[in-house]
């Protein structure tokens, strides 16, 4: 491939790159202009081109399957295509099917609704307040504030139900569309000043629905409100569209809505971004260090150094929700550090940075790199970079890395850093809310690693320190260990999957049980890090099997998972259990977990299709917990 | 945008929203020749064609579009080609 290829980003020579590449069975290279195409060019026409191309290639790309079902009252069809071409380039394999044409009530009432049968991944509940509200949307002014009271309380009551039903027929994440705002209510300016006014009441309602998701597991709320302000009130409708084909948002509000759509079904369905890669000149800051050096480079609260700052601003948002920050410049280092370090101007310090790469080796190589010493897929990288040579590079070299792509105007990086729907999470636990903070803490563990003499010596200078728990007893753990379910790809046994509602219910159970383990050190506290789910057949009552074992990497090799193991015995020991089993089932991710039960003396005792293995320990030959990690609660029999 | 763009444009959105060469876009297939051209691909033709040429139909022009004819005649005579 020549260098007039890296560079091609119009949407008409992408695709006949990727007609080309299909045509010569380049099958990753189709991959990956196909997602730049969806970059360039995000229009309907283009995501029926896309979505022909993805069925073709089906058999030899590897996809996760999503199902999504969408109960509407009005006409949705247009968005489904741009939906699945979302869906797709991230790693999907998604089936989206519509519920009946203004009969959600009917979809999600009946038990047996063709709609909800399978239980699809994501439902999603639109209605509009056109057709759920028609008194308070068009006749606010014949309404008495009795008759609104009463209208607003059924909505509420008629939305607890629905959601409870659609659970009911599945654990998928639901997503509730809100109710938009009329654009002119019907007092006109007066409407503002009246208590009880046509406005507040609708927000009143949407007040409602938030209230009804934020109190249950994988239930979002969609501001569907701000959505259409995003386009402006008055421009997002087509009033002639509404009136013929009942499609509730102007043609080119399509692409957005389905946009929405896929920042949920992505969030949820394990295929999150976990780390940001910036390059530094002309991206963090204008300017390069290098030439202009500290005094020159523009970064500041004026233009044009505000544009950097904006940016910089939205990769800390980043930091905050857990998103790892690294850097990788073509640079001296030194300089670059002086200026990260020392530019006032500077909204990241060099401790927001887990990792960095300031040098002139090319970047597809130090972004395998940084993937590799932060023990992340390289799939999980998001890069940035003002350069299109770097970027075109990077596609070319790492196709797995979500390259941003960003014009030359640097007002609009900020914005489009935003927009990258990888990033999204539809839940937050305390454990994410730090976990880029546990990378920069590693960094300083590793560096001790280093200084220390031996092993021993250097697990004894961590001051480790755990918890152990059954959530049965401990609800707040829930989301965390559900969580971990679907995100832990390297060290985990099975990569069983499961939602919070399943855990939740395994939790419960008397033959099942599900054990967390939290750890911190002297360099902070690393939250819940591993999990466990421990079945206990009745049918074979001396036997304990794992179902799932699974823990964060960023922990291994230093005697937790031996701890963890050792309170996997003891919870054991209690039940009367006097046998351990488990299954190892290889994917394409967790051969770092391979070695663990071997490695703790467990034996081979069967084989499993696709070349897993089940293997088992008599229970007392099972570890004794590490020495060097300090129990904080005791638990079962472990001694302390 | 002058006559052979704007044909070439409606050929590239008709050929890949129904999903197929672009060599079978001639004036004379309409909606009964094309098998994919049902009422929901319709819709998208619209769509796609309001947001290529930035400009929204009425209803009585959505119903005469029927055709690659009938789609080249109203773009044409909305954007004041003719």
């Amino acid at each position: 491939m020549g260098e007039r290829e890296h560079l091609t980003n119009t949407a008409s020579e992408l695709r006949k790159a990727i007609e080309h590449a299909v045509s010569a069975s380049r099958h990753t290279d189709a991959v990956r202009l196909l997602r730049q195409l969806w970059d360039v060019d995000p229009s309907a026409p283009t995501a029926a081109f896309l979505n022909r191309h993805y069925s073709a290639l089906a058999s030899e790309i590897e996809a996760k399957p999503y199902a999504v079902r969408i109960l509407r009252s009005c006409t949705l069809e247009p968005m489904i295509p741009m939906l699945s071409a979302t869906l797709r380039t991230h790693g999907l394999a998604p089936s989206v099917e519509l519920g009946r044409f203004n009969a959600y009530a009917q979809d999600i009432i009946e038990p047996d609704s063709e709609v909800l049968a399978g239980e699809p991944d994501m439902v999603v509940l639109a209605v509009h307040a056109r057709d759920l509200l028609p008194g308070l949307w068009s006749r606010f002014a014949d309404l008495d504030a009795d008759r609104v009271a009463a209208l607003v309380d059924r909505t509420a009551r008629d939305y607890e139900q629905w959601i409870d039903a659609v659970r009911a027929r599945t654990p998928g994440v639901i997503v509730v569309h809100g109710f938009e705002l009329p654009d002119a209510p019907s007092l006109g300016f007066l409407d503002a000043q009246t208590p009880g006014g046509q406005r507040e009441t609708i927000a009143s309602i949407n007040a409602e629905l938030r209230r009804l998701c934020h109190g249950r597991n994988d239930v979002v709320y969609l501001d569907y409100d701000a959505l259409v302000a995003r386009h402006g009130r008055a421009r997002a409708f087509d009033a002639r569209k509404w009136a013929t084909v009942r499609l509730p948002v102007r043609a080119e509000v399509v692409p957005d809505m389905a946009r929405e759509w896929a920042r949920v079904a992505i969030a949820h369905s394990g295929k999150q971004l976990k780390c940001l890669v910036c390059d530094l000149d002309n991206t963090l800051w204008g300017g390069v260090i290098g030439e202009d050096g500290m005094d020159g480079i523009r970064l500041d609260g004026d233009h044009p150094g505000v544009a950097h700052q904006e940016l910089q601003r939205v990769a800390l948002d980043l930091y905050e929700r857990g998103v790892i920050l690294a850097i990788c410049s073509k640079n001296n280092e030194a300089d670059a550090m002086e200026a990260i370090g020392g530019h006032p101007g500077m909204v990241l310090k060099p401790d927001h940075f887990a990792a960095s790469r300031i040098n002139w080796q090319d970047k597809a190589s130090n972004l395998r790199e940084i993937a590799a010493e932060l023990n992340i897929g390289i799939d999980s990288l998001a890069f940035i970079d003002d350069n299109p040579v770097e970027r075109a590079w990077v596609r070319e070299h790492c196709p797995e890395v979500t390259v941003i792509e960003i014009g030359e105007d640097p007002y609009t990086y900020a914005a489009a850093l935003r927009d990258v729907l990888g990033f999204e999470r539809i839940v937050l636990s305390s454990e994410d809310r730090s976990r880029s903070r546990f990378y920069v803490e590693n960094r300083k563990r590793e560096t001790l690693a280093q200084t220390a003499m031996d092993k021993g010596e250097f697990l004894g200078s961590l001051e480790m320190f755990a918890e152990i728990g059954d959530l049965a007893s401990d609800r707040a753990r829930l989301a965390r260990c559900a969580q971990l379910t679907q995100k832990t790809n390297q060290f985990n046994l099975s990569t069983r999957r499961y939602t919070e509602e399943q855990v939740a219910q395994l939790a419960e159970r008397d033959d099942a049980q599900v054990l967390w383990m939290r750890l911190g050190d002297r360099f902070g506290d690393n939250g819940v890090i591993a999990m466990a789910i421990v079945r206990y057949p009745t049918d074979r009552p001396d036997l304990a099997e794992i179902d799932t074992l699974l823990m964060s990497c960023r922990v291994i090799g230093r005697s937790v998972e031996t701890g963890f193991l050792a309170a996997i015995a003891a919870a054991a020991r209690e039940r009367g259990r006097d046998r351990l089993e488990a299954d190892f089932v290889p994917t394409k991710k967790n051969a770092p977990s391979k070695d663990f039960l071997p490695d703790h003396a467990f034996e081979q005792v069967g084989d499993l299709p696709e070349a897993g293995v089940r293997w088992g320990l008599p229970l007392d030959a099972a570890p004794g917990w590490p020495e060097f990690i300090r129990l904080d609660t005791p638990f079962a029999t472990l001694a302390t | 945008m002058d006559q052979a763009t704007i044909r070439s444009d409606i050929q590239r959105v008709l050929a890949e929203t129904l999903g197929v060469d672009q060599s079978a876009i001639t004036p004379d297939a309409d909606s009964a020749s094309i098998e994919g051209w049902d009422s929901v691909n319709h819709l998208n033709i619209v769509l796609a064609l309001e947001t290529t040429f930035g400009v929204s139909f009425e209803p009585e022009e959505i119903e005469a579009m029927a055709s690659v004819a009938g789609v080249e005649r109203v773009v044409a005579a909305k954007l004041g080609a003719i």
